[in-house]
């Protein structure tokens, strides 16, 4: 299983604070190799990864690692409860593949895919592809204990349907694996499962099993689609900066292997409610498109075109307003529900380049929400050069 | 056959844990003891029987015992007291407290703090307040700021159960108390200004599963709309109110959160709350009633569905978010005993209802100044506005009075039975309002008006008023400098309690409002007093002190003084009236006793 939907279900759900110990008797981590990508991979999760390399996560692991010029070496650890702790924060490795995006105990870079969870069952028996669809009454219907589509189902009066699988299992014991929910799809046991989406891809794609999936899409205060990325220790904004880069260059590789295993992927648009989005110029580029960067993922120091440009202040004095900036702000910037914009106190710095990132969303520590992701960035530096007028604080502070 | 029996065996099961959750509540709320529940009781009186102190000793109170909750926002709400343990809670984080009254400096039985998603404090609109939590069969229940519903042992603290109501990545809050009846644990949500469809929902206790869901507008499906649904007053609207009376489909933002004071009546079985302000305050994109935001409902509480719902104010056009609490009284009316519900609501009137069907029997100006409508039309239910005063997109109307803060916000009133009057804190602010153009975006502030207030004529900006429920007028008012916003606690002392912004917290005579007693607090005070025996068997008082709230947000939240507008429109209104020098930021909770 994907610690998408692991960190999921720690993160969010009925997480009964009970620590569900993670247990390991994976050997010590070998000694670092210099000049290499050193990632904290899971041993036995395919699709995603295992310690033969197979998973599609070690694939984008070694295009990634290739951008930066290195090799990919391998701290083994499952990608369970206790992850982060016993790798990236213990120094044995540096970036996790195939962490959700706002898993808080990482820095994430930006996403590299989205992808959402699946109805899914066997070809020629009961093609349900809604769970409004009346004859999910009568079915045996498959999931994992503590995801959203729990939440989607009981909704729905469904609970009673529904058998539970374990997205935990101990690597030392001989209890289920998580896969047993795709192997009794296709067994028959159950008639309808309802898993992440890169499990059931898998399945159907790479291993031919006779199933047919359908997305399902996130409904309200149940986020169904999920965006990954990479995970570093928090602070290691080198790292992430040069993975970011990579993510960048390489976005038609990633989609290539992405395709190869079948993993179904959605518009982060979709990703609505709850979900984090992507940036716009994230990934999911059409095929043959030159991956490259553009405005809003580049490092270089930027300054904002329409500071004091009349035009520019009166369009961003418009969106202000329009865009609910006002909601928060106050009418004239000082403040309220969010911070003033007035004076010269500044979170995170009162430079353009930040207070870019910050309305798009790209501070991880940030509390204001992340949904201007998406306003296009002529309107943001808009919006900022009307943010500039309200200005009275020290005018020695000015850094703009 | 064998189905049947299971689903029976199930039934029985149920129907016993509800009797028993349902006793355990209906004979704590009677012993005045105990403070069992946040209102004191179902009919959300919050009013006590104990007389130890009397307007005659009343003099005599002194501080005995005093906390810090460790939190520095604007503390709403009050503790509970069951049996010798109190139960203390602050603004965000969230802390609760079990106090073991028992041990020489009432020392902390227990602590605990929720683990929150910090991004909920981004999109609380009106500070970080919490109004308190719920008590029943030996478990504690209570929301927190980003949108979870969470089950405590009351003797250890530790969690029983967490579920997700609210999702604050969408502009969702949860600052409410909620209500426990019979197995469930009902609550509500805020976001009325990120363009949020408001909800109430009930989980059971046991397990925090959901029950039911009723959403405060959309298809009469989603709304919950009995068959029977004011069928008593067809003119209040039935059917499909909840799309038709909106263009389009801006139902779907249509706001309507419901964050005040619940109250329930066991004898009808009905649940009675009402919601909030209608989504985007710029009124000029949604014309139409725009139901069933601003509505008060009676719900029945096993199933959700509504009986009876009367929407106050129409097609709102000021914010009159009309949340306030409900007292349920059994008053005589024109003599004859008539089961009534009573609601201070923000737009200025004092509304008396039929509780068993939503008649309307009054509707006054408790608020002296108000000026939006010249009266409720009893027999539509419908306000007659004042054409002048209702505001536009583009246009600043001026002088509109009340303001957007209400004639008087959540904080809750009493109703004592040895005088049969309503005591209440009330503001005198009035606005000006202009409409601006607002593009929904999930997560984002959808507010959409710029909003300056001020104090109304007179110069006072608040009063703590008595009223006659019956003849609908004012008794007394005690003139404030600032809104008063605390609830009101009244006893059979022949006393009314309240407190101040400016940090007094006061008690006078019931009967005629003359001042008896007051002392100063930290920092002001938006909470409610309560009254309980602790096990020395002698009576005290609590409040929390904490400034905050949407007035108070300003100091709180130390804002800079310089935009009118800020904090939509509170830095006008709290820098105006200087409440930055008489009190600043706090968050301590005060036990008062005879000396």
């Amino acid at each position: 299983m994907t610690p998408t939907v692991r960190a999921w279900a720690a993160a969010f759900a009925v997480a009964y604070a009970a620590s569900l110990a993670t247990v390991s008797t994976q050997a010590p981590p070998p000694p670092p190799q210099a000049k290499s990508l050193r990632v904290c991979g899971d041993p036995d999760n395919l699709p995603y990864s295992n310690d033969r390399l197979q998973g599609f996560e070690n694939k984008i692991a070694a295009i990634i690692a290739a951008d930066l010029g290195v090799d990919p070496s391998y701290t083994w650890w499952p990608h369970q409860r206790g992850l982060v702790k016993n790798t990236l924060d213990a120094g044995t490795c540096d970036v996790i593949f195939g962490v959700p995006h706002d898993l808080e105990s990482i820095l994430p870079t930006k996403p590299y895919y989205t992808s959402t969870y699946v109805i899914a069952h066997r070809k020629g028996t009961h093609a349900v592809t809604s769970l409004d669809a009346p004859e999910l009454k009568t079915l045996r219907i498959g999931v994992y204990a503590n995801t959203p589509v729990e939440e989607s189902l009981g909704r729905r009066g469904l609970v009673d349907h529904l058998t539970a699988y374990s997205l935990f299992f101990d690597p030392t014991g001989d209890r289920d694996r998580p896969v047993k929910l795709l192997d009794d799809l296709v067994a028959g046991t159950v008639d309808v499962a309802l898993p992440w989406g890169p499990l059931a891809g898998y399945y159907a794609k790479k291993l031919n099993a006779p199933i047919e999936m359908t997305a399902l899409p996130s409904e309200e205060g149940v986020p169904l689609s999920f965006s990954i990325s990479m995970g570093v220790k928090k602070g290691n904004r080198d790292l992430k900066n040069q993975l970011e880069t990579a993510i960048d260059h390489r976005q038609t590789e990633i989609r290539s292997v992405l395709d190869d295993f079948g993993v179904p992927l959605v518009a982060a648009k979709q990703a609505a409610v709850g979900a984090i989005q992507v940036p716009p110029e994230a990934p999911a580029p059409a095929p043959g498109t030159k991956a490259g960067t553009q405005a809003g993922a580049s490092s270089d120091a930027k300054k904002n075109p329409f500071t004091d440009k009349e035009d520019g202040v009166a369009a961003g004095k418009k969106l202000y307003i329009q865009v609910g900036c006002q909601g928060c702000h106050g009418g004239g910037g000082g403040g309220g529900m969010a911070t003033s914009l007035i004076d010269d106190n500044w979170k995170f710095g009162s430079d353009d380049e930040t207070l870019f990132k910050l309305i798009k969303g790209q501070i991880p520590e940030q509390t204001m929400p992340t949904v201007y992701n998406t306003l296009p960035d002529e309107q943001v530096w808009q919006i900022l050069a009307f943010i500039r007028t309200l200005y009275i604080g020290d005018p020695a502070k000015k850094n703009w | 056959m064998k189905r049947t029996i299971g689903v029976i065996a199930v039934l029985a099961v149920w129907l016993l844990s509800a009797v028993s959750a349902n006793q355990d509540l209906l004979t704590l709320q009677k012993d005045d003891n105990q403070w069992a529940i946040p209102a004191k009781n179902y009919s959300a009186t919050r009013y006590s029987t104990l007389k130890q102190i009397t307007a005659q000793n009343v003099g005599k109170l002194r501080q005995v015992w005093s906390f810090s909750t460790g939190a520095l926002r604007g503390h709403e709400g009050q503790p509970l007291v069951v049996g010798t343990t109190m139960y203390v809670h602050s603004a965000y984080p969230n802390h609760i407290y079990a106090i073991d009254m028992t041990k020489e400096g009432w020392p902390i039985k227990w602590k605990y703090t929720p683990v929150q998603n910090d991004r909920a404090v981004a999109v609380a609109c009106c500070d970080l307040v919490h109004k308190g939590v719920n008590y029943a069969q030996g478990k504690i229940y209570m929301t927190t700021l980003d949108g979870q519903v969470i089950a405590l042992d009351a003797n250890t603290g530790k969690e029983v159960w967490k579920v997700r109501n609210a999702d604050p990545t969408r502009g969702e809050t949860q600052t409410m108390a909620g209500l426990i009846i019979k197995d469930k644990y009902i609550v509500g949500v805020s976001g009325g200004e990120f363009g949020i469809r408001g909800w109430v929902a009930a989980y059971n206790l046991a397990d925090g599963k959901q029950v039911w869901k009723a959403y405060s507008m959309g298809p009469d499906s989603d709304v919950k709309l009995a068959p029977d649904f004011n069928e008593a007053n067809p003119h209040y609207g039935r059917f499909d109110q909840g799309t038709k009376t909106w263009p389009g489909e801006r139902w779907k933002n249509g706001g309507g959160s419901t964050w005040g004071w619940y109250a329930y009546d066991p004898d009808l079985n009905l649940l009675y709350y009402s919601t909030g302000n209608p989504g985007t305050w710029n009124p000029s994109v949604r014309q139409g009633d725009d139901k069933w935001s601003m509505t008060i409902f009676a719900r029945n509480p096993d199933t959700g569905m509504a009986k009876w719902g009367y929407q106050m104010t129409p097609w709102d056009a000021w914010d009159y978010d009309g949340i306030n609490e409900h007292l349920l009284l059994d008053l005589n009316i024109g003599g004859k005993p008539t089961k009534t519900l009573a609601h201070f609501d923000r737009n200025g009137f004092a509304y008396l209802l039929d509780r068993t069907n939503g008649t309307l029997i009054s509707a006054e100006k408790f608020a002296p100044n108000t000026n939006w409508a010249d009266h409720i039309d009893l027999k539509t239910g419908r306000p007659v506005e004042n054409p002048g005063k209702r505001t536009k997109q583009g246009v600043e109307i001026k002088d509109i009075c009340p303001a957007a803060m209400g004639g008087k916000n959540q904080q809750p009133a009493s109703f004592s039975p040895s005088t049969n009057f309503i005591y209440a804190g009330i503001n005198n602010l009035c606005m000006n309002y202009e409409g601006v153009e607002v593009q929904y975006i999930a997560g984002a502030p959808y507010v959409g008006a710029n909003v300056r207030i001020f104090a109304g004529p007179g110069g006072n900006q608040g009063e703590f008023i008595a009223w006659n429920p019956v003849t609908a007028k004012r008794v007394w008012g005690i003139k404030e400098p600032f809104p008063v916003w605390t609830g009101a606690l009244t006893t059979a002392g022949d006393l009314a309690f309240y407190g101040t912004m400016d940090g007094w917290f006061k008690a006078v005579n019931a009967h005629t409002g003359a001042p008896l007693w007051k002392s100063k607090l930290p920092s002001g005070s938006i909470a409610n007093p309560i009254t309980f025996i602790g096990p020395d068997k002698k009576q005290y008082i609590a409040i929390y002190s904490g400034i905050g709230g949407w007035f108070g947000l300003p100091i709180a939240g130390n804002l800079s003084r310089e935009d009118p507008l800020a904090a939509l429109g509170a830095v006008g209104a709290a820098y105006g009236s200087g409440l930055d020098k008489v009190t600043s930021v706090g968050g301590t909770l005060h036990v008062y006793a005879l000396e």
